[in-house]
């Protein structure tokens, strides 16, 4: 019998929602993979990019339009994720008041582009090394929103405003853990009653210039790309994308009270670093620590959902736990290969969809959310579904 | 001077819609930007940038926040808020707009929420007859 | 209600500051009620209106070679937050590598990691005028301007891995950013970590360094910063009614906080005890307050209500006090919400007065100079307090430190956005 350690409180998944490059909602993303279908991969500069489809419109889910130009591409997803995820609870209102935002969210693109306009024209390239020249022109041409556009806790922050949650609010930016972190620290603040409602999960945009040049300084596309737009001969199996993937978590008790559908229990948290750069040895510690925290051995869990990025161009792949760490575990998920890699958001993405899909077809199973980020940080949760409320 | 009054009033409207996410038939002319309109302090620096980029000029700071409610008359206005003359001179100059607001006078804090469209318009009109005489 | 819980101390402390990096000589300019600031050094800003910054003067860099070049390639983020992180850790005496048990780490960061020149070189060359831009040019640009490690510097998170590798941490690693509240929202986290059993020790802190080119834009674009360039000490003056924004200051802080009775056993010294943690958020607007201080109020109500604290008993508030008109006056409101009839009472200071924003470090070293104060029962001044302001009237500690008897201390920082976080610390 698998049971929550502890005497604090239990932890349930009330709510969903999702924006993907596979999908702009759980249905559309659930209905693509029960297609078989993987989202679509562009080109660019050399680079494979999986985006969230150009028919993504955010404007339903801003319940104050004018926020819409403070919102880069990942605050934007968020929102959305959150407004579907909010609604699939049933929790509106006043009911929101303290809930907590708490997201997990990727490095911010800069604007590169405006602030490039902004400098323009500039032939000798003075601004490079002029910094009065530098100030002057972007002090009269760069948007004096900049910086609101950028922050990357902007993205929790719009979430509470357009839902109206006055609760504790936190933008966590570990890395590609990020996400799932999110996840476990709002379980974590619920069950030590810093909060009864949260609004979590991970939301970022890793199709900007900025990252992609980092990905392929860091060697992370296999055949390194090609010199134009075309697709290359050998396609990478490392598609950087985007999205979010949004939970509600709520304390067990008033989301039976309330009748709300319970998706998944959270039974355990864990995130640890057993050492720089070795994601391998970091991800089996935090695996033994979930389950230990949990009450299960590997043998308990039936279904596992992977979210690892691939290791640096050089590094043995231990850096980057791509040999599974539970090798008695039967199912291993990697939505990467049909949704791309979402950095930040790729372990929520993975949840989202594993528990939509878990829903959809009824089943009862022990889960564990496993995700690496670049620098070998490590975290990890325990759940399990009851589709019949056997609580 | 190219540029008619009508058509400065149609971009000047075009902008705000731009900035604060409304069609320009939604925009009235004494709409206060504030209290009407749903501005925010932030959107008081994205209006100014996008005006100085339309029409090439530069909006010093503290004038976008007060319009054109000093540039004809600097006495109007002191350090604790619009005189009783000034208040007089507002209301003939701005008769569309809901004076009912203030019964109790305006004082500095409330100046922002004087800010029009109107009143951005008879800005840039001084500026742009200013710049070409 | 505190009880069977478990209670979380203070047993380290380390910092870079404009006004120093040791915690002596940062309590000493604090209690002098020295400025920091003066006219921007580091860079020609001259073509900026504002040209004025409280810029960290002297703090180890020597250490900075020790550091793993994780920490290193992150520039001044990275090498402050190694630096304030290793005196805080030696501060502690902890053994220098814990290896038996898993110690968290909580930190948080600004983002002015990417070099001038990486990034603005490839953007002065991918528009040939302000209505075109090629992405070819730029990437291809970038691809030569990128130091090493770009991918790891998008976001904090490697930060916090080459921290923890330097430490050989083995517990669980956080990265945060909460923009200006986020050094005390670091602090929340690895409290309540303790709190509810994950690890029995945390380092947390805050590292920031935004005075550079961009940094400095970004917040003159916004209108938020002092224009008094003439008199640079002078312009930081909170609650004062001729302020006028804030200064930008930059560096890092870093606490140890550890379980009591783990502390206790290895007989530690215990600067004070974090007594309540409080977040919350305005959900409002995204720079405008709530109007009444909503999320500020909540997050004050929080920390005390977790401490089992009236009010009443507060010895004095380490305010925000960022000296922008805004939040002086929604700040003080909210005071007197929470405070009632105590609130005329209860001193309420401000570092920035004298060491200027530090942005996402602020938090982190006001929580030092919060512990501080307890230790040494003495309130750091608001300098350049000169003229009431009547939508600021509480006691604002003007322009001389104070001794007082304090057995609690608040500590507020707000953010961007509307993200409100206070800590309450016991003596």
């Amino acid at each position: 019998m698998v049971e929550a350690q502890s005497n604090e409180r239990r932890v349930a998944i009330t709510g969903l929602g999702l924006v993907s490059a596979l999908g702009t909602d759980l249905a559309g993303n659930l209905a693509s993979m029960s297609r078989g279908e993987r989202a679509q991969v562009q080109y660019c500069c050399g680079t494979p990019v999986a985006a969230v489809a150009a028919s993504f419109d955010p404007t339903p889910y801003f319940r104050v339009p004018k926020s819409l130009k403070l919102a880069d591409r990942k605050t934007r997803f968020a929102v959305a994720a959150a407004t579907m995820a909010q609604a699939d609870a049933g929790i509106y209102g006043r009911q929101l008041d303290d809930a907590a935002v708490i997201l997990g969210v990727g490095g911010s693109d800069m604007l590169l582009d405006q602030l490039s306009r902004a400098l323009a024209p500039d032939p000798e390239r003075r601004s490079a090394s002029d910094v009065p020249f530098f100030a002057d022109r972007v002090m009269t041409g760069l948007t004096p929103l900049w910086l609101l556009i950028t922050l990357p806790n902007m993205a929790s922050a719009h979430v509470a405003i357009q839902l109206g949650a006055g609760g504790p609010n936190n933008t966590i930016m570990t890395d590609c853990i990020a996400g799932a972190q999110a996840i476990g620290e709002a379980y974590d603040l619920i069950r030590g009653n810093g909060a009864d409602l949260a609004v979590c999960g991970g939301s970022d945009s890793a199709v900007s210039f900025l990252s992609l040049e980092g990905c392929r300084q860091a060697g992370l596309f296999d055949s390194g790309g090609t010199a134009g737009d075309e697709e290359p001969s050998e396609v990478t199996s490392f598609i950087p994308s985007e999205g979010a993937g949004i939970l509600v978590l709520e304390d067990m008790p008033t989301a039976v009270h309330r009748g709300a559908r319970i998706y998944a229990e959270i039974v355990s948290y864990s995130c640890r670093a057993g050492g720089a750069h070795n994601g391998t040895a970091n991800l089996m510690l935090t695996i033994e620590d979930a389950l230990r925290r949990a009450g299960w051995s590997e043998g308990d869990v039936h279904v596992t959902c992977r979210a690892v990025i691939p290791a640096r161009s050089g590094w043995p792949a231990e850096q980057a736990a791509t040999r599974p760490a539970m090798p008695s575990v039967r199912t291993v998920l990697d939505y990467s290969q049909a949704a791309g890699f979402a950095f930040a958001a790729s372990g929520a993405i993975g949840l989202v969809l594993l528990l939509g899909s878990l829903e959809a077809n009824e089943t009862r199973a022990n889960i564990m959310l496993n995700s690496v980020g670049i620098s070998g940080q490590a975290a990890a949760l325990c759940l399990r579904t009851f589709p019949d409320a056997e609580i | 001077m190219s540029v008619t009054r009508n058509d400065l009033e149609e971009r000047v409207i075009e902008i705000i819609g731009q900035a604060l996410d409304r069609r320009s038939e939604q925009i009235g002319r004494h709409d206060s930007l504030i209290d009407d309109l749903g501005a925010e302090s932030i959107d008081f620096l994205d209006i100014r940038f996008r005006v100085e980029r339309a029409f090439k000029i530069k909006i010093p700071e503290d004038e976008i926040w007060e319009g054109s409610l000093r540039f004809e008359a600097p006495d109007l206005v002191d350090k604790t808020g619009v005189s009783d003359e000034g208040l007089a001179w507002l209301k003939g100059k701005m008769p569309g707009f809901a004076w009912g607001r203030f019964p109790k006078g305006v004082s500095k804090a409330d100046l922002p929420r004087l800010i029009t469209p109107e009143t951005i318009v008879d800005y840039l009109a001084r500026r742009l007859e200013a710049a070409n005489t | 209600m505190r009880g069977s819980r478990r209670e979380v101390v203070v047993t380290g402390l380390g910092l870079v500051s404009p006004l120093g990096d040791d915690l002596c000589s940062f309590w000493q300019q604090l209690t002098a009620g020295t400025s920091a600031v003066g006219p921007i050094r580091r860079f020609d800003a001259s073509g900026y209106p504002t040209r004025i910054a409280a810029e960290v003067k002297t703090w180890d860099q020597a250490s900075s070679k020790e550091m793993p070049e994780l920490v290193r390639s992150q520039g001044r983020i990275g090498t402050y937050a190694g630096a304030a992180a290793r005196s805080a850790w030696l501060d502690s005496g902890l053994p220098v590598r814990l290896v038996d048990e898993p110690v968290g780490l909580v930190l948080a960061a600004g983002l002015g990691v990417f070099d001038y020149q990486e990034l603005v070189g490839p953007c002065s060359a991918a528009s040939a005028d302000p209505d075109s831009f090629d992405e070819s040019i730029l990437r291809r640009e970038m691809q030569r301007a990128l130091r090493p490690w770009a991918i790891e510097r998008r976001s904090p998170g490697a930060l916090a891995a080459g921290l923890a590798e330097w430490f050989g941490f083995s517990g669980p690693t956080m990265a945060v950013m909460t923009a200006c509240s986020a050094g005390t929202q670091a602090i929340d986290d690895a409290a309540r970590w303790i709190r509810n059993g994950l690890v029995d020790v945390a380092l947390c802190g805050a590292s920031d360094s935004e005075i550079c080119p961009l940094g400095l834009a970004s917040f003159c674009l916004l209108g938020a910063l002092s224009k008094r360039n003439e008199e640079p000490q002078r312009a930081s003056r909170p609650f004062d009614a001729d302020r006028d924004g804030f200064v930008l200051g930059e560096g890092a802080g870093f606490l140890v906080l550890e379980e009591l009775t783990h502390a206790e056993r290895r007989k530690a010294t215990i600067y004070a005890q974090v007594a309540g943690v409080g977040s919350a958020c305005d959900s409002y607007r995204v720079t405008d307050p709530h109007p009444e201080g909503k999320g500020a109020i909540a997050a004050m109500r929080k920390a005390m209500a977790q401490a089992g604290v009236e009010p009443g008993e507060i010895g004095c508030i380490n305010a925000h006090g960022t000296s922008t008109v805004q939040n002086d006056r929604i700040e003080t409101s909210a005071i007197r919400q929470v405070f009632g009839d105590k609130a005329a009472s209860v001193p309420v200071s401000s570092n920035k007065s004298m060491m200027g924003h530090l942005t996402v470090a602020a938090g982190a070293v006001e929580a030092i100079a919060t512990v501080l104060t307890l230790v040494h029962q003495t309130i750091p001044p608001t300098i350049n307090y000169q003229n009431r302001d009547i939508a600021c009237d509480l006691d604002y500690v003007p322009n001389r430190c104070r001794k007082a008897d304090i057995r609690f201390a608040l500590s507020n920082s707000f953010a961007f956005g509307g993200h409100c976080a206070s800590v309450l610390f016991e003596r």
